[in-house]
């Protein structure tokens, strides 16, 4: 299975639009997502 | 997301106070709080997330939730046990310092608890926690929730719109 890199290395800005708002992400130059495979999303999670 | 895409989810800890001490810490109430509602700014981004947010009693020492949260995750129950535990903690004002509470929320989630308590006990899980911890620290990552999303990443419990179109770009690209 093939993971996409974590967009760290020289990421670009990226405005992306949703409900009238504008939030900026960082987005990595990757190969394009394996349709067949599901999406990974990680999260960095703490309680407090 | 999960009911709508195809994703999998991997959880990573972070110790956003790492210098807490075990005990925890008796909780201020901050200027503008009530008994139920957080002050602003908080107030509103959880209400935009739709998260109840209820001022904590007290700010805990997370390492031992953080293990046992790595221990379900290990289990397949990442999601069920996070979500119990957020529960616990921002709807019932639990200490999740403390390992009753611990093993309440393993308990709810249909884990062993008593597997987990030793576990945690003998500090099991430690170095996982923190060689996600130092990775978030690599990565640049200073805030919680930090998602990754296929190659996007984005810091902030945002509305359920934000990961959508996250998903959307991600999928188109």
């Amino acid at each position: 299975m093939r993971h996409r890199q974590i967009p760290l290395v020289n990421p670009r800005r990226v405005p992306i639009q949703a409900n009238g708002k504008e939030f900026v992400m960082a987005e990595q130059v990757s190969p394009a997502q394996d349709p067949t495979q599901p999406v990974r999303v990680i999260v960095w999670y703490d309680y407090i | 997301m999960a009911e709508e895409y195809n994703i999998s989810v991997v959880g990573q800890a972070y110790l956003l106070r790492p210098d807490t001490p075990k005990e925890g810490i008796v909780r201020q109430p901050r200027p503008g709080e009530t008994h139920d509602l957080l002050s602003e700014p908080l107030r509103s981004q959880a209400g935009d997330a739709n998260l109840v947010m209820r001022p904590p009693r007290v700010t805990p020492n997370t390492m031992y939730i953080l293990e046992a949260t790595e221990h379900a995750q290990q289990h397949g129950k990442f999601m069920e046990f996070h979500h119990a535990a957020y529960q616990a903690y921002w709807e019932d004002r639990k200490d999740l310092g403390d390992l009753s509470v611990i093993e309440e929320v393993a308990q709810s989630v249909s884990l062993d608890s008593a597997d987990l308590l030793q576990k945690l006990e003998t500090n099991f899980y430690t170095p996982t926690v923190m060689e996600q911890y130092q990775q978030a620290l690599q990565y640049g990552i200073r805030g919680i929730p930090t998602f990754v999303v296929g190659n996007l990443m984005f810091t902030g419990a945002h509305p359920y719109d934000i990961f959508q179109s996250a998903m959307q770009r991600v999928l188109e690209s």
